[in-house]
């Protein structure tokens, strides 16, 4: 569910319209329409101008509403939308994880009742007494619901943490870059001064001083390019490793080597002849530029071996026959 | 542990293209009869939309009976004839023996599983060799290949036809024929003679008979190699070899030996009874192929119109039931079910 808050943006299109005070997007572009509990949506101007005296009933089916709970639409559907909030508002309760379980089969049952709860709730069958059934649950499993969910928020932090390391590697990253041009620039700049006051100031030929310069001013730009490969590699990763320790990844590379057999595409050589290593060969022979062949590791024996090859594959082995017998000889 | 193939053996050539003969013939036997189902069902319809568009009463009496259709032994002469046809259509393009072979043994294989009736032979042996410039390595450029004023065709023909060949190829387009494997026995048997001019003769004289053996199903039937080996023991009859040497030589066993003389005393037998066909068998079988050919592949068919209007307008109705992204009901619709079963 966070991951979703995170990562969708608002839903909007261009034919949105607030029901309440009917202004349309065509109208007002920057117009926001929140949703609230009772799913009868309106613009943050009717939200401000309703709701700012604090709850106040909704215009449409009179619910008591409060400014604070409504949020942002995020997909087209209303009804996707409220089967959102109802997994939302399960999964506060029932958030055991397969740890939790003896064995897998108890957590399968476990989401499986999960699931038929939510059901329920999305479509309205007993709604009354799934509402007890999750209020006893909450009841049983307090304590558990409690250290699944500070766990659950600890590696959400987690997470945040890491994103927000990656994300200032990178701006940092960038910024050496950008100092490295800097720098890089400030060096040329220099050099070009001293070069053009060596040939005011100094009596040797003027091609000279070009040309010895030339070879200097080659090796600083190389310079500063080896230096800044260092440390810019060792510093992130570092961090990175510690932080995502306990991701195992290496679970999904063991499931990926067991699906690949190297004995399956087996062959056998093919046997039966003798590979010589002079043959009268008219074709090999024939070969316009046999230096311009041989450079790449060409020779004619590998053409050799592979016409006998093919020669001798399967010489032996009789035609397919199933319900006709062949004729003895 | 499996006992070790040969790599030829998991090439899908031997795996996918390999038959009895019984089931080659059951395949074409198969393919034939539900080609004319087809046909008959077809060019009932199509005689059922003329006469809608005449509006006159349909005749009933001289219906399907009088259409003559293809039989298997018609339907192979034709695609043979055309099989033959490829080998005047490479040399004017100069085109190497290895494209060639592989266009034939293409079309072998699409008119394995597709009858004439259905796709006209003429197109399709185009394609075929259009797809062996490709997988050949020799490729020639479309606008090159289907000029109107060479071949009377036009590229779109050839590039129609493409996609459904390759897809009756099930797209395996690696061909092994027996021009590699007679190279090999001509370089092996160099062991065994001296003569050099004789047996270069021989090996030119075999290369025949290796052509020979693209127009008949020894390519379903026989390994590349067995085939080459008996375009050998038949150039060697001809030239006057004494191919008994070679082969005592290199089959010391007489077992195995035995064996592989039956194999390609068969294998000579099928190439010595090759018969290339006439165009006057072929003439008849076309005037008879024009009256069953199936209509719902025939462009110039009142069927294959309607199809074509059919297909365009589920075309066009998708297009429009794509157009209005959501009715306006939708949304009152879903806030009024909201209200029911409601979350705090």
């Amino acid at each position: 569910m966070a991951t979703v808050d995170r990562f969708l943006p608002a839903y909007s299109s261009s034919e949105d319209a607030c029901p309440i005070c009917k202004s349309s997007r065509y109208l007002n572009p920057n117009m926001k329409l929140l949703v609230p509990p009772c799913f009868h949506k309106m613009c943050e101007a009717c939200i401000d101008r309703i709701f700012s005296l604090g709850p106040a009933p909704c215009p449409v089916c009179q619910q008591i509403l409060r400014k604070t709970n409504f949020w942002t639409q995020k997909f087209e559907d209303l009804q996707v939308e409220r089967e959102l909030q109802i997994r939302k508002r399960i999964a506060k309760f029932f958030n055991k994880r397969t740890e939790d379980f003896k064995s897998l089969r108890l957590y399968n049952d476990y989401l499986e009742e999960v699931e038929e709860l939510t059901f329920n709730l999305i479509n309205g069958v007993d709604v009354q007494e799934t509402e007890e059934r999750i209020q006893r649950f909450a009841q049983e499993n307090r304590d558990l619901i409690a250290s699944n969910a500070a766990r659950q928020q600890r590696e959400e932090r987690m997470l945040n943490h890491r994103l927000k390391q990656e994300r200032s590697d990178k701006e940092h990253q960038r910024q050496l870059y950008l100092q490295q041009l800097e720098e890089e620039e400030v060096v040329k700049r220099t050099q070009k001064n001293a070069i053009i006051n060596q040939l005011a100031s100094s009596n040797q030929s003027a091609s000279e001083i070009v040309a010895r310069n030339a070879i200097t001013l080659k090796k600083s730009s190389m310079a500063p390019s080896a230096a800044r490969a260092t440390p810019s590699s060792s510093g992130p990763t570092g961090d990175w490793m510690y932080n995502g320790a306990h991701l195992d990844d290496d679970e999904d590379m063991d499931i990926d080597s067991e699906e690949f057999d190297p004995l399956s595409s087996l062959y056998c050589d093919v046997g039966g002849f003798e590979l010589k290593p002079e043959y009268y060969d008219p074709m090999a022979s024939a070969i316009q530029n046999p230096q311009m062949a041989t450079a790449g590791g060409y020779l004619t024996r590998f053409s050799h071996q592979r016409s006998l090859e093919a020669a001798f594959t399967g010489l032996l082995i009789p035609p397919l026959s199933d319900s006709i017998p062949s004729p003895p000889s | 542990m499996v006992a070790l193939q040969q790599n030829y053996e998991q090439s899908s050539q031997c795996r996918h293209w390999r038959f009895s003969r019984a089931k080659l013939h059951e395949i074409r036997r198969a393919t034939n009869q539900s080609g004319i189902e087809r046909a008959r069902a077809n060019i009932a319809a199509e005689k059922d939309e003329l006469h809608q568009q005449q509006t006159q009463p349909a005749p009933d009496s001289q219906d399907d009976t009088a259409v003559n259709y293809l039989t298997l032994e018609d339907e192979l002469a034709l695609c043979h004839f055309y099989e033959t046809r490829i080998e005047t259509v490479s040399k004017y393009f100069k085109f190497p023996n290895q494209v060639k072979a592989t266009a034939v043994v293409f079309m072998k294989r699409f008119f394995l599983y597709n009858t004439v009736m259905d796709y006209p032979p003429k197109f399709i042996m185009l394609t075929c060799l259009y797809l062996a410039t490709k997988t050949e390595n020799h490729f020639i450029q479309i606008e090159e290949f289907a000029k109107p004023s060479t071949l009377k065709t036009t590229p779109k023909d050839i590039l129609d036809y493409e996609f459904i060949v390759s897809q009756s190829l099930k797209f395996e387009f690696t061909i092994h024929h027996p021009y590699s494997p007679l190279y090999g026995f001509f370089l092996d048997a160099q062991a065994v003679v001296d003569n050099m001019a004789l047996l270069t003769q021989v090996y030119n004289k075999a290369m025949e008979w290796c052509h020979k053996s693209l127009f008949t199903d020894l390519v379903f039937l026989y390994f590349p190699s067995q085939v080459a080996l008996a375009a050998m023991l038949l150039a060697a009859q001809d030239v006057g070899w004494d191919f008994d040497t070679y082969l005592t030589y290199k089959f010391t066993e007489p077992v195995p030996r035995q064996e592989l003389v039956t194999i390609l005393t068969d294998i000579a037998a099928i190439l010595k009874a090759y018969q290339p066909i006439t165009v006057t068998t072929v003439r008849d079988i076309d005037r008879k192929l024009i009256y069953c050919r199936n209509p719902e592949k025939d462009p110039s068919s009142l069927l294959y119109q309607k199809k074509l209007q059919q297909a365009e307008d589920a075309e066009d109705q998708r297009r429009l039931a794509k157009v209005p992204a959501k009715p306006p009901s939708t949304e009152s619709e879903s806030v009024a079910e909201g209200e029911g079963g409601l979350v705090d």
